[in-house]
Order: structure tokens, then sequence, then C-alpha cells
């Protein structure tokens, strides 16, 4: 009995010194979105947040092509919740990536318009992310698509 | 220096308008690609008028921006906006002391400046909607001219288009003189005339009118005074206003022509503006000229009065003086009521409505006619009264005279019978 009693105290002591810890809420929201220049070897760096990226494996998924990838400038914003929205001048569609282990990982292909987009940039709209475009209503978009102001 | 301001101008007016659908980012840019502007503005300035130019830029780009003062905040790193706004003020203060600018000196002439920037947003106001009516104008003309081809043309369309035309030249009277008033102004801040400026006053004068686009809105404002008299849909009252306008403006262009000479031929490639801007004046000029004595022809023609062409106002005082004198002859030879009533016709509804207060003093103001030649005129028109009063004159005393003898026949038959002599006593 007393066994149990001190096992079970060391499971539940176990238990508590195991649990994360949480900072809530915390908020990632960067003001304005940043333009960056990709360079030749696909890399693209946000300077005023001290981050890199690679964005070949992006611009291959959205133009088929990963070696002419100097000409690119890709708008980056982050939004509230720390998800990182990526688009760029012809695209398609909007990416969402979400922070992992030295690595942005897919969130969410967010098709936007199949001739590609114009004009475009990203806006912060707290607790959204909108993106306006030439010739188009603007586009409120969470990390799980379209909120409002499109067809999707 | 003055790419810097050129970049400054070009910034003002292409990242002003706040869109609805516009980029944090566009924003954010165009605000720190003016601060840059502003900076290098200040590091390079030489003069107090450059200074107060500056200082009234800052006070310009602060008020624009404040409506975005919380995404600027937020965006600009590691300032916030007033910060940045304080950082410019006390760079270019730095800048003053260096060079050495008096305090009152500089408030005077930023109070100057001030008025400067109030003058170009009120013309570029006027410009903007000058082009929404002179559209209108367009649109209104070519929809009248396809209905008038159908003969449906609506009378309350062309009522419009006179409405338009209305207020469209009243624009242009009004911007013309903000025009001048911002050139004259640009020069009060130099506190001399445009032949006692150094050479560095020279083209600092020579920039600011540039950056104020100073000889394009005169170039502007002349082309489209001439579009206003291409219009069909003006009538002859309106031309009495539009040749005062011209006049106005070629006499102030008279006024600023010679400080402009001075400043403008400091450099070479410039001395050909002020020549186009005198080429298109003289067009101006000569097309009113055209405008306005053909509306004359036309209101003498309307009211049944033909008078031989005329172009100029000699040629008008010789046409009418001669009209006038055939009536004064009646080589027509027309009978006295037929004559008085002509007459009466001319006076009433041409000489004294149109002509004696309206046509008359205008063109006398606006150079068109001399004083001489209106006096001309006026005994004319004197003469040929007097020469159909005259014969009416004489008909009254003829049946005057023919009324008292009748009645004297009357009286002296029935009333004043002759006292019977007295019998002799």
């Amino acid at each position: 009995m007393r066994t149990a009693f001190v096992l079970l105290l060391v499971f539940f002591l176990g238990l508590f010194g195991c649990s994360s810890l949480t900072l809530r809420p915390a908020d990632f929201a960067w003001p304005v979105e940043q333009v960056v220049k990709v360079d030749a070897k696909g890399m693209a760096n946000v300077m005023r947040y001290s981050f890199t990226m690679n964005v070949k494996p992006l611009l291959f998924e959205e133009t088929g092509d990963s070696t002419n990838v100097a000409r690119w400038s890709i708008r980056v914003l982050r939004d509230q919740r720390g998800f990182y929205f990526l688009t760029a001048d012809g695209f398609k569609h909007v990416y969402v990536f979400k922070q992992a282990d030295a690595e942005l990982a897919i969130e969410e292909r967010i098709l936007i318009a199949e001739q590609g987009i114009s004009g475009s940039a990203l806006n912060q709209r707290a607790p959204h992310v909108e993106l306006v475009r030439e010739g188009a209503p603007a586009v409120k978009l969470s990390p799980d698509g379209i909120v409002e102001g499109g067809s999707k | 220096m003055r790419t810097g301001l050129w970049l400054l101008l070009i910034g003002l007016l292409v990242s002003g308008p706040a869109l609805s659908q516009r980029s944090d980012r566009a924003v954010v840019d165009a605000f720190e690609g003016r601060i840059k502007g502003l900076t290098r503005a200040i590091d390079t300035a030489r003069t107090v008028q450059e200074c107060a130019e500056i200082s009234a830029n800052i006070d310009a780009l602060e008020d624009q921006y404040r409506p975005e003062r919380d995404l600027l905040d937020k965006a600009l790193y590691p300032d916030d906006f007033v910060q940045t706004m304080q950082k410019v003020r006390d760079r270019l203060k730095v800048r003053q002391a260096d060079l050495g600018v008096v305090e009152t000196q500089f408030a005077r002439i930023t109070e100057l400046e001030l008025r400067v920037v109030e003058l170009t947003e009120q013309v570029s106001g006027l410009t903007a909607e000058n082009a929404k009516l002179i559209a209108d104008v367009d649109r209104l003309t070519q929809n009248i001219s396809l209905l008038g081809a159908q003969a449906v043309a609506d009378q309350r369309m062309i009522d419009s288009l006179r409405t338009v035309l209305k207020k469209l030249q009243q624009n242009l009277s009004a911007r013309d003189k903000l025009i001048f008033a911002l050139v004259d102004s640009i020069f009060v801040q130099y506190g001399k005339p445009g032949m006692d400026l150094t050479d560095l006053e020279k083209r600092g004068v020579l920039a600011k009118l540039e950056r104020r686009d100073a000889l394009t809105s005169i170039k502007r404002a002349i082309a489209e005074n001439l579009y206003l008299l291409e219009s069909t849909a003006l009538k002859g009252s309106d031309f009495a206003e539009i040749a005062r306008q011209q006049k106005a403006f070629q006499a102030q262009w008279q006024g600023l022509g010679p400080k402009l000479a001075e400043v403008y031929y400091t450099e070479k490639r410039k001395k050909n503006e002020l020549a186009l801007v005198d080429s298109m004046l003289a067009r101006w000029t000569a097309k009113t000229d055209e405008r306005v004595w053909a509306a004359l022809g036309d209101l003498f023609k309307e009211k049944g009065f033909v008078l031989e062409p005329f172009a100029d106002g000699e040629q008008f005082t010789a046409s009418f003086l001669k009209m006038m004198d055939a009536e004064v002859r009646n080589d027509r030879n027309e009978q006295s009521a037929v004559r008085m009533k002509l007459f009466t016709n001319f006076d009433t509804n041409l000489w004294i409505p149109e002509l004696k207060t309206g046509w008359m003093p205008t063109l006398v103001e606006t150079g068109k006619l001399t004083a001489g030649q209106v006096e001309q005129v006026e005994e004319k028109v004197e003469e040929w009264r007097r020469a159909v009063a005259g014969i009416s004159w004489i008909t009254y005393v003829l049946i005057a005279a023919i009324v008292g003898v009748l009645a004297w026949v009357i009286l002296r038959l029935f009333v004043w019978k002759p006292k019977p002599a007295k019998q002799g006593g």
C-alpha cells in the first residue's frame, strides 16, 4: 500500500514537472508585409525580422521552375497567430506556412486566381490577413482559407 | 538639391490618394521615401527660401500622413511617426543654424511659402475639377451632335451644356487668378524684383516655379481657355466675359514677363518656354478676337441688321458707320413711319440693351475698340435718331398748324360773333 502511494506520488510529480509552460496570449503579427527579393540561390532574407528561408520549393510548386528564381520578389506577412502568408505577383495562390524546426511547413494553399495575381499586397487586418490586388476586390484570409471577399 | 525636391513633389503627387484598396507597405514606403527626400533637401539647402520651402513640405507631409499614424507608429522602426517628424525638423534647424538664417526672416518667408502651398493645392483642385468639366462638355457636345443629326436635340441637354460651360468659364477665370497669385507669391519671398536677384536666388526661384508647375499651369490655362472658345454652344453674351478674361490674363502675363525672363534666361534650355507661352497667348488673343467679332456680327444678324463683314475694331467701326450713313441718307427711300419703326427696333432691341450697355464698354475695356471709335459710333446713332425724329417733328408741327387754323376758323364763324356797331347818338 505504501509502495503504491509512493509510486502514485512520483507519477503525479513527474507529470507536473513535464507539463509545458504556456505564455498566452502572444501576438506575432507584423504591422506591414515585407517584400523580399529572392537571390540566385533561392534564398529570401527578411532583414527586419532577421530570418531567412529557401523559397525555391515554393517557386517550383507555383511555376514549375526552380532555376530562374532571382527575378522574384516574395511578399511575406506573419499573422497574429504566427502563420506566415507568402505570395508574389504572378502567383495563383497565397501560401500559408507554420514555423517548425528550422523549416516552414505548409499549412494551406489558398487559390486566389487561376490566371495569376497582379498588383498584389498583403495587409495586416487582425485577426485576418487581407490580400489586395489590381482589378479585383480585396480578400480576407485566415490560415484555413478565404474568409471574406473571394469565391472560395 | 533640385533632384531631391523633385522627388518630393513627385512623391506628393503620386502617394497622396489613399485608396480603399491600398497596400500598407506602399503607404509606409511612400512615407519613408518622402522623409528621405526631405533629408536630402535639408542637407543641400543653401538659402532661407529653400529652408522655408522644406519647412512647409514637412508640415504638409505631417498633415497628409496623420491619418496613417497608427500604421506608421507600428511600421516605422525604431522611431514612431511623431519622432520621425521631429527628427526631420531638428535636422532642418541645424541646417538653418549652419546657414545663419535669421528666425524672423525665416518665419516671414515660411508664411509666404505656406501661401504658395495653399495656392498650389487650389490650382490643382481646380485643374482636376476642370478636367471633369471638360469631359462633361465633350460628352454633352457629342450627344447633342448625335441627337441634332436626328433632329431631336433636347433643349434640356443644351441647357445642361451651357451650365457646364458657364461653370468651366468661372473655374478657368478663378484658376487664372490663382496661378498668377502663386507666381507672384514666389517672387515676393525674395523681396526684390527679378533683375536684382543674385544668380543663386534666380536659380532658387526657377526651381520653385518648376516644382509648382507654374509655366505648365499657365500653358494649361491658355489651352483650356482656347478649348472653351471652340465650343459652339457659347452665346454672344458669353464672349464679353471671355474677352475680359483673356485681356486680364494677357495683362498679368505681361506684368510677370520681365521677371520671368530674368529667371528663365539663366538657363538656355528654358528660354524657349517663355516664347512658347507668348505664342500660345497670341493664338488665344487671335482666337478670342475672331470669336468676339463673329459673335457681334451674329448679334446684328439676329436683330435684323446686316453689316459688312468685319474682323477688328476698325473694320467694325467702318461697317457700322456705313450702315448708319445709309439709314441717315434714307437710301431705300422709305416712308418716315417705316424709318421710325426701324430705328425704334434698332434702339430698343440692339443699341440700348446690347451694344451701348454691354458690348461697347467691354470692347473698349478689352482694347478692341478705342474710345474715339465708340464716340464715332454713338454720334452716328444720334444722327440717325435726329434724321428719323426730324421728319416726324415737322409732320407734327404741320398737323398742329392745320389743327390750329381749323380751330381758329370754327371759333371765328360760330363762337366769336362780332359785336354790333354802336348806334351813333
